[in-house]
């Protein structure tokens, strides 16, 4: 394997700076509100979560000096977890393909032509992820039923003719994924296309004069060129997909019957704001996390992206 | 993925609640956070604070303009989010409304160990006031000895139908469930594609009007449910029954094929709360059902199974709260007081009062409405005193529950019967989760 240096710059820049850590310089003052903010908003919460979730809870108010796991054990005998984590299983199984293929696959198909066609139609993708979450699931509800969506006909055509056919709770995970993939496909294949005008022109012209047609440079040379964003992108995808709420949430209260404890995330709002119960919340909460960081870490480790970094130094 | 990053950011800014409440109770601020069980330090002039959501806003600007010297704040709220506000006012030990308009089931989730928010208001009302209300809506708002609440409006099911429809097709009207069930045959043989009612809102119309035991309060903590009760079995037969000849449809009341059904005058008849003829039904060209008002729609009482007295499902209303934590509760007590039974209020309700002298005032609106073929408030008033305690208001939602299991089923053209074993396994298993004792289970 052969890896072009010219695209390989703010790697090796960023080793050297890497040499000189102990120095502060501007860098570090511009990362300073950063760190503030991560920790107020971040790791602090994510700290008083962990405490939380291992103290007691005493009229709705957390019992902080009583170390107890009991808001573990609630969360895990709860009748509703299995159903919540096994819709959330389905929705990652449909959602996740779909948003990596998909943005990978246009933001290729987009940058094998460049010109205006392509700028125009890079802004249509990117325009439904100007719409807000909330806003999205809004409009979904309005494109799902039969009689009053624009493709009413086309949903007609395939023998679908009433709503709580589109809503019925098998179709409850492909109808999120679709919201998802709307939503959050444009801005993703934005970031693709940035990183593809990265290369090097040099390099696919090179292939080029070597033979290789618009689908070899897109599958050998570009494709894993851009490796990094796709993992960098499995991994803050799988995580956002693992705490689906707004979806399920808002759908329910437009009236189609969904539980109120759908996904995990929703399972977790009902501890803390049903229940009151904060330390099953916090527990929830903190089991969300583990499927988040542990997730991380396998991607992370069966992909070694970091490990080829470190073999530049 | 934007959105589900900014819930995310949105959990995470809770759990801060959490952690700031955390770093208050560590700095040994406790004391001062006062727990609910303090005695609160009363001041006569205190202004009182009144969260209200768009739909009471009326009458509380009604209230301003009558008393100009009554010091109120009044902040505008979604009421669906107050359990989670009460807890959190209770984790700093501030921010409570002194008062506040809440459906009953939000009343009921208001006032366990946990969020303790309402004031005992029995010593504060004026004698003989229970009297003046509806009979069992006073009591709707007791818990043991307590008086958690003040009743504002009663929602009660009637059995609406179209009169014009009716004299057409020379139908009686039914009184009981088994006339009920024989015209739905005879609708389905003569006038297929007619409805006479919906799966939609059938826990309240069907299995509480028939007094099944769907979450019936023993005690403040303590229910009964028994859906293999003879009360629940009969219905569960009969709207199988209905659902297999057409007659009653699993499709959503708000959704637009069942819009439809009705302003193309294919709406027989319908078990639905009392607010229905004006907010669904309308007779405006703006509303929903009924662009027209032509004397078309009228009430019946609720029906009754055969040799019993009938009972009534209820399909919302709500009550003015006093919050435990108010300074001046003597004013935040009178204020819903005239709330709930001032004239100049009744005279613009926009539902059924509970207090009696305020309904007869109410009633006047409805002569004026020619959409209904009589008045129907005399049918009102009987099924508001018949509403069955079978389905009480509790900290969960079994409505919302009855939704994801027995009517997503009929959707997908299951029976009720097939899905009523999962509905009660799981009113059972959530009211467990929302602290109940379940009596016999």
């Amino acid at each position: 394997m052969t890896t072009p240096k010219a695209v390989r710059t703010p790697q090796t820049s960023r080793a050297r700076s890497g040499a000189r850590r102990l120095k502060p310089n501007a860098g570090h003052w511009f990362l300073l509100p950063y760190l503030v903010f991560l920790t107020a908003f971040g790791v602090g919460p994510a700290v008083a979560a962990l405490v939380i979730s291992f103290s007691g809870t005493d009229a709705g108010m957390p019992d902080y000096f009583n170390l107890t796991t009991d808001g573990f054990r609630t969360v895990f005998d709860d009748f509703r977890l299995g159903p919540a984590l096994s819709n959330m299983a389905k929705f990652v199984v449909i959602a996740l393909p779909m948003l990596m293929v998909g943005v990978v696959g246009l933001a290729l198909v987009l940058h094998a032509r460049s010109g205006v066609y392509s700028a125009a139609l890079r802004s249509a993708y990117f325009l439904p992820g100007a719409v807000s979450g909330p806003t999205a699931v809004l409009v979904a509800i309005f494109m799902f039923d039969p009689s009053v969506s624009p493709f009413g006909p086309a949903l007609r055509s395939m023998g679908l003719t009433s709503v709580t056919q589109i809503t019925a709770p098998g179709n409850l995970p492909l109808l999120f994924a679709l919201i998802a993939f709307f939503v959050g496909a444009g801005g993703w294949i934005a970031i693709f296309i940035g990183g593809l005008n990265g290369i090097s022109q040099e390099v696919l012209d090179a292939a080029r004069v070597d033979g290789a047609n618009a689908w070899h440079v897109a599958v050998h040379i570009k494709l894993p060129l851009v490796a990094p964003y796709i993992v960098y992108m499995l991994i803050l995808t799988f995580t956002a997909s693992v705490q689906l709420f707004a979806e399920p949430q808002l759908l329910a209260s437009a009236g189609v019957p969904i539980s109120e404890t759908w996904s995990p995330n929703q399972l977790g709002y009902v501890y803390a704001f049903e229940q009151a119960d904060f330390g099953a919340a916090a527990a929830m909460s903190m089991l969300m996390l583990v499927i988040g960081l542990g997730s991380a870490v396998l991607i992370l480790r069966t992909t070694r992206i970091f490990s080829v970094d470190s073999e530049d130094r | 993925m934007r959105r589900t990053g900014r819930n995310h950011g949105w959990t995470v800014w809770r759990r801060s609640g959490a952690g700031l409440a955390a770093g208050l109770l560590a700095a040994g601020v406790l004391a001062a956070c006062g727990s609910s069980n303090d005695p609160v330090e009363t001041d006569p002039n205190a202004a009182v604070t009144i969260w209200a959501g768009p739909d009471v806003m009326g009458v509380v600007d009604l209230y301003r303009e009558a008393h100009p010297d009554v010091k109120v704040k009044v902040e505008t709220v979604a009421r669906a989010d107050f359990p989670s506000k009460v807890l959190l006012a209770n984790n700093t030990g501030k921010g409570w409304p002194d008062l506040i308009f809440l459906e009953m089931s939000l009343v009921a989730q208001v006032s366990d160990a946990a969020h303790d928010f309402p004031l005992d208001i029995s010593t504060y009302l004026p004698d003989n006031l229970e009297e003046e209300f509806t009979p069992g809506a006073f009591d709707s708002c007791r818990s043991g000895d307590e008086v958690i609440c003040l009743r504002n409006d009663l929602a009660p099911n009637v059995l609406w139908y179209n009169a014009k429809l009716m004299d057409r097709f020379g139908y009686e009207v039914p009184t009981t469930f088994e006339e009920y069930q024989a015209l739905s045959d005879q609708v389905a043989k003569d006038h297929p594609g007619y409805l006479m009612g919906l799966l939609d809102g059938g826990l309240e119309s069907y299995y509480q009007a028939s007094g099944c035991p769907v979450a019936q309060k023993e005690s403040s903590d303590e229910l009964r449910i028994d859906l293999e009760d003879d009360a629940c079995t009969r219905v569960t037969g009969m709207l199988d029954h209905m659902l297999e000849n057409k007659t009653i449809t699993p499709l959503s009341v708000s959704g637009t094929e069942v819009a439809k059904t009705v302003s193309d005058d294919k709406m027989l008849m319908l078990m639905g709360p009392a607010w229905f003829g004006q907010y669904l039904f309308g007779g405006t060209p703006e509303s929903t059902w009924y662009q027209t008002a032509d004397g078309q729609l009228a009430a019946a009482a609720p029906l009754a199974w055969e040799g019993e007295e009938a009972q009534a499902g209820s399909n919302g209303g709500g009550a003015w709260v006093v919050s435990r934590h108010a300074k001046n509760p003597e004013t935040a007590v009178d204020i819903a007081v005239w709330m709930a039974t001032s004239p100049e209020h009744a005279a613009t309700a926009p539902s059924l009062p509970a207090h009696r002298p305020s309904a007869e005032i109410w009633q006047k609106t409805l002569d004026a409405n020619r959409l209904y073929a009589a008045n129907p408030y005399p049918v009102f008033q009987d099924a508001a005193a018949r509403i069955s305690t079978s389905l009480s208001a509790v900290r969960f939602d079994p409505i919302t529950l009855f939704g994801t299991t027995v009517l997503t089923d009929a959707q997908q053209g299951k029976s009720v019967e097939s899905a009523i074993e999962t509905y009660q396994q799981q009113l059972v298993d959530t009211a467990r989760t929302a602290k109940y004792d379940v009596a016999g289970q």
